[in-house]
């Protein structure tokens, strides 16, 4: 069995994100960038699937600029058997990603495919719903636990009420939650290794696929600064600020 | 960045410095190395002024391609390095030589290093919150950074405050981890076990992990590659090929823990001169005397101990031997190995304000046996213990510069990380002109640090770069000590709390000057001499 997985190229969870002076966009210049987060709990779970030999072959999947490669050889480096880019200098939206992946699918035939619940740069948390949909499979988002037997996965999802447990038959696509499970840390060796792997790269033109942005960017702005907060030393004294300073109880 | 005039010339004030102490220490016509110690006081500072330019000829070399930043960040400390070389070097042509006084400063200089110029750098530095992702790494060396930087934050960093404040040993799951990643084998190559590919050196895997590591704390994660560091050198150029075999592999593994025994009570800077005796006979050696400050002596299981094997004194270095001294790990302050034959080795840790984690032991043998084939080199290896010990040093020097880079990069984070959120006169720290410039200043000497101790480890892998090495560390580990303190200090009474980080950054970064060779030892000794020496032919 096949899993597909991806590596989105975001800026590093720790840096301190600044938009450029003319609103275009984000300050990138000499900006630590990382694999998604939740990608990176997709590619664990993927590999900790084949290091249980439920799964033969972790494909992993990049979209984005050449730069990418840099987060495919992450992939590799924690277990990942080997990549894919599909390289395009164009703003990618979720609806573009989920059809080049689309594309993707049809080629290789995974029996799985475990992406990210959502980046954490647009945090749109809509390419795995539309990939299986545009795929014809089905889908179990926000996991928190995945078994598989006999062509079903059983996953846990995180839902606002708690957990709900749902089996869906493969080929699925999986969106993982944040507690799904831990990632390890790339070991020297398997660094080394994951130089070796090999990465194919298509452009969408290849695929056939108009990757052309769907929304247009018209301005991005930092948000509005937090005020610092005030300790209060009794609950009259929250009580009497919420009603009548903040006036958010009657 | 085009070619800078005042860099240049102040090239020239040092080099023609040099030659001025070198004819001063003629004889004959001809060089003499012991008149060198008339000068020290020339000598020291030509050394320390060298590598600074050094730095900045790196760090230039490097802003070429770089970001509009770094670029900013270089042209500053380069004039900040014509400023201090010219100053010092010009003020006392009794020392130096007479120099033109007019070249001294330029239109150059004091833009760079004017307020307005600096809280400018300040302010950006500020924003990006210490972080600037160097433009020159691999994709490779970019997640080798990556990694252990994350691996430092989420394993190390919790513990690593109390390590100090307790004076704990390294905790038994640290040293795992840190094994199982592969560290220990950074410096080995492939086919002895290790990372290194066996057609082309690579330190600056090392240099990534070192930095990253020491960035949370020199004790207690930092200098475990030190060790294994320098045996993997000295194994790697004098041992034979069955000894690599054997103990290179353990070592890359972390199987064998590695500590280093050179330093006695009487002998320090003075390597030659080490007096541990060691005797012949049936199948090996008795080793009898002190050494000392052996740092991770306890938990290591293998002692690369340098010892005197010729009885005539006279031969001096040439009569010193390297060997493989085993015993078992103790994770306690004081240990004892006594043998069957009588032979004893014991430990006892000697208290020390910072550097904590590792614990440096003074150290007892007595009658103690070591067989004949624990002698690095074996019969070849006899009398040049000396050598296989300073190749071992190259790679702890440039080892350490990275320890000190790591020290500098926490202490800018930490300084940012405090100063925007602590308000004095009710604003933050950090919105205050004083505070913009001071941390201008430390990231400017951090990219310096950082670019030269790349290069250094690339010049390293081309087989040169012997003296570079002394330089590199010099610089770093003089910097580490004003940056700490000036980030100590942004910190006001936090600072010097016991519980703060940054009160153990500031003590940390004192012994990066001491070991690994002394400052004085490196400048007078290793660059001041042959920088002399070969001053006729720059
Ligand atoms: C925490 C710590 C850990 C250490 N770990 C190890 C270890 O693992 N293994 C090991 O073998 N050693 C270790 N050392 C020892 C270290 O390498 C020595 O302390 C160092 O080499 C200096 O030797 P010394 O202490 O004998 O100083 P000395 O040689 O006595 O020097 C005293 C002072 O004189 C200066 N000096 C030296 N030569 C000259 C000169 N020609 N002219 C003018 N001044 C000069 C020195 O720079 C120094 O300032 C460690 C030291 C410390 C503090």
């Amino acid at each position: 069995m096949k899993v597909l997985v991806t590596a989105k190229r975001v800026v590093d969870y720790n840096v301190n994100i600044r938009v450029l002076n003319d609103n275009s966009g984000v300050d990138l210049n000499n900006v630590k960038m990382s694999v998604n987060p939740f990608d990176e709990i997709a590619i664990e779970e993927a590999v900790r699937l084949r290091e249980a030999d439920k799964v033969e072959e972790v494909i992993v999947v990049s979209v984005g600029a050449s730069a990418c490669q840099e987060q495919i050889r992450t992939a590799l480096a924690l277990g990942a058997d080997r990549g894919i880019l599909v390289e395009t200098e164009e703003d990618m939206q979720p609806l573009a990603v989920a059809k080049l992946l689309n594309a993707i699918v049809d080629k290789e035939k995974p029996e799985l495919i475990i992406l990210g619940k959502q980046a954490i740069d647009g945090d749109n948390s809509q390419t795995g719903q539309m990939l299986a949909a545009l795929a014809g499979i089905a889908q179990a988002t926000f996991a928190s636990q995945i078994e598989l037997k006999d062509e079903v996965a059983t996953v846990t999802r995180e839902i606002d009420g708690g957990l709900e447990t749902i089996s869906v038959k493969l080929p699925a696509v999986i969106t993982t939650d944040l507690r799904l499970n831990e990632p390890r840390y790339a070991s020297l060796p398997n660094i080394m290794k994951a130089k070796k792997k090999p990465i194919d790269i298509f452009t969408p033109t290849d695929l056939g696929i108009n990757v052309e942005p769907r929304v247009k960017t018209l301005k991005v702005e930092p948000p509005a600064e937090r005020q610092a907060g005030i300790i209060v030393e009794t609950v009259e004294e929250l009580v009497d600020k919420l009603r009548n300073d903040v006036k958010v109880i009657p | 960045m085009k070619g800078i005039p005042e860099l240049k010339n102040t090239r020239k004030i040092v080099h023609s410095s040099l030659k001025f102490i070198q004819e001063k220490c003629s004889n004959n016509g001809a060089f003499d190395a012991l008149s060198l110690d008339d000068h020290q006081y020339a000598v020291y500072t030509l050394a320390l002024s060298f590598s600074e330019l050094e730095a900045a000829k790196s760090f230039a070399e490097y802003a070429k391609s770089s970001s509009d930043f770094e670029k900013c960040l270089a042209s500053c400390f380069i004039a900040e390095v014509v400023h201090s070389i010219n100053t010092r070097l010009l003020s006392s042509p009794k020392d130096f030589g007479a120099g033109d006084w007019s070249l001294a400063t330029t239109s150059f200089v004091s833009e760079q290093l004017s307020s307005d110029n600096l809280s400018k750098i300040g302010k950006e530095i500020i924003a990006k919150n210490g972080h600037i992702e160097a433009m020159d790494l691999t994709d490779n060396q970019k997640l080798i950074k990556r990694t252990f930087g994350q691996f430092a934050d989420e394993v190390v960093a919790p513990i690593a405050q109390d390590i100090h404040r307790f004076n704990m040993s390294i905790p038994e799951k640290v040293l795992k981890e840190v094994g199982g990643l592969g560290c220990f084998g950074l410096s080995i190559p492939q086919r002895y076990g290790g990372l290194l590919r066996d057609d082309n050196e690579d330190s600056l895997g090392m240099i990534l992990v070192t930095e990253e590591l020491s960035r949370v704390s020199l004790g207690g994660a930092g200098s475990l590659i030190t060790r294994p560091e320098i045996v993997a050198r000295a194994l790697l150029m004098g041992g034979t090929e069955q000894q690599k075999r054997y103990w290179l592999p353990k070592i890359a593994s972390g199987e064998k823990l590695c500590a280093i025994a050179i330093t006695e009570p009487d002998y320090g800077s003075d390597v030659a001169s080490v007096q541990l005796k060691a005797t012949p006979v049936s199948k090996g050696w008795i080793l009898n005397g002190s050494k000392t400050w052996s740092t991770f002596a306890g938990r290591a299981h293998v002692l690369l101990t340098l010892a005197r094997t010729e009885s005539d004194k006279s031969l001096g270095h040439k009569g010193l031997s390297l060997f493989i001294v085993e015993k078992p790990s103790f994770i306690d302050e004081d240990f004892e190995v006594k043998q069957s034959s009588g032979g004893c080795l014991s430990g006892k840790a000697i208290p020390t304000v910072g550097y904590r984690g590792m614990h440096s032991y003074q150290l007892f043998f007595d009658d103690f046996f070591i067989p004949e084939t624990n002698i690095i080199g074996e019969k070849e290896g006899a009398g040049k213990g000396f050598y296989f010990t300073m190749r071992g040093f190259t790679g702890g020097r440039i080892q350490t510069a990275a320890r000190a880079c790591g020290l500098i990069q926490a202490s800018l984070n930490k300084a940012i990380q405090y100063t925007k959120s602590r308000e004095v006169f009710s604003k933050p720290v950090a919105d205050y002109q004083l505070t913009q410039v001071k941390l201008a200043r430390i990231a400017i000497y951090l990219f310096a640090a950082r670019r030269f101790t790349y290069a250094v480890g690339r010049l390293l892998d081309k087989g040169e770069g012997q003296m570079e090495a002394s330089l590199v560390k010099l610089f770093t580990c003089r910097a580490s000590e004003w940056i700490t303190r000036d980030a100590m200090q942004m910190h006001g009474g936090m600072g010097y709390a016991e519980e703060n980080d940054m009160s153990r950054y500031w003590l940390d970064a004192r012994v990066l000057s001491i070991f690994e060779g002394t400052e004085e030892t490196l400048a007078l000794k290793v660059i001041g001499r042959s920088l002399i020496e070969r001053a006729g032919s720059i």
